[in-house]
């Protein structure tokens, strides 16, 4: 979920928070009667305020429901698993969340990366074969070279993908998100 | 009650053999787990929950369909980090198959492997050796 929707979405928690909590009010009647008289007809002498504010809900909650219904079918038609063998013994598919940290463990194993996230979508070809595509997004050290690093993560993935998973047929693609500074924690040696 | 299906009725037999789909389940949850490489099954949820309450489940991670003479199982398997997915994935075909037909008599048509994730070893605590004092 992006800023702008989770800022909205803290906009509408909130908004669902003080009405359930005015609703609470009112009927354990905590507040005096006149008092909420009063606030009410406040409330209708401004009505465009009101209207506004009603809109601006009603609109908020299309968005969202929008929002649930596309991000579900944007994932439909990914796959959740990597289909390795078709035969007539039966199928072998590993899900794509093993894959995924099978990667990450391989990037964060290779020296100079302080960081990584991974992304691994398997996409359906023609037939029954699965197609995978694999997104690294990775923080190295300042004192490390950026091709290199990226050339034995490239290596080592598709040796472990190739030879540990069985998948020949994928796109990998490497990004340099950041370069850290930060010192390399050590453990204490002494007390 | 649990499902169950009748093998075969003989003329003059001395009555039908009914096997449960657990002892389906269970056959073939042993025989995966025989197999080198396997680190376990993936049973989900409540299977983790059964288990972190001392309650062992030998049909974890395995789904079957059994008919009249024939069955088909699905298992979920979780594999030791290093080993070569596709091998060992084809020996548990074998040998699930094997298992269930040698003690079922059932014919097995398929035996779908599914992988849901790789066990990582813990790494050993060595201890160091105190230098200073």
């Amino acid at each position: 979920m992006g800023l702008v929707n989770r800022f909205f979405l803290f906009l509408y928690a909130l908004a669902g928070v003080v009405l359930a909590l005015g609703t609470a009010v009112v009927f354990l009647q905590l507040v005096p009667e006149h008092y909420l008289r009063e606030l009410y007809d406040g409330a209708m002498g401004q009505w465009d305020i009101v209207a506004g504010t009603a809109a601006a809900v009603f609109l908020l909650s299309v968005h969202f429901l929008v929002y649930s219904l596309m991000g579900s079918a944007k994932k439909a038609h990914e796959e959740k698993e990597v289909i390795l063998i078709h035969s007539a013994a039966g199928d072998v598919k590993v899900a794509v969340d093993a894959v995924k940290n099978m990667i990450e463990k391989v990037t964060r194993m290779t020296s100079g990366v302080r960081d990584a996230k991974i992304r691994v979508r398997a996409e359906k070809t023609s037939g029954v074969d699965s197609f995978v595509k694999i997104g690294i997004h990775i923080v190295i050290g300042q004192e490390q070279n950026v091709a290199e690093v990226s050339d034995t993560i490239r290596a080592s993935v598709r040796q472990h993908l190739e030879q540990t998973v069985g998948v020949k047929d994928f796109a990998l693609d490497i990004a340099v998100d950041d370069i850290s500074n930060a010192a390399v924690t050590k453990k204490q040696r002494v007390v | 009650m649990e499902k169950e299906k009748t093998l075969e009725k003989k003329e003059g037999s001395l009555g039908s053999i009914r096997i449960a789909d657990e002892v389906v389940s269970i056959i073939a949850g042993l025989a995966a787990t025989e197999i080198e490489g396997i680190a376990g099954m993936s049973g989900g949820l409540v299977g983790g929950i059964a288990e972190m309450l001392g309650k062992k489940n030998f049909a974890k991670g395995v789904k079957v369909e059994v008919g009249e003479k024939e069955a088909a199982v699905d298992l979920y398997i979780i594999v030791k980090y290093g080993v070569r997915i596709p091998d060992v994935a084809i020996a548990v075909q074998e040998n699930v198959k094997k298992a269930i037909e040698t003690m079922t008599g059932l014919s097995v048509v398929e035996v779908n492997i599914h992988v849901q994730g790789v066990g990582f070893p813990e790494t050993e605590k060595k201890e160091e050796e105190v230098r200073v004092r």
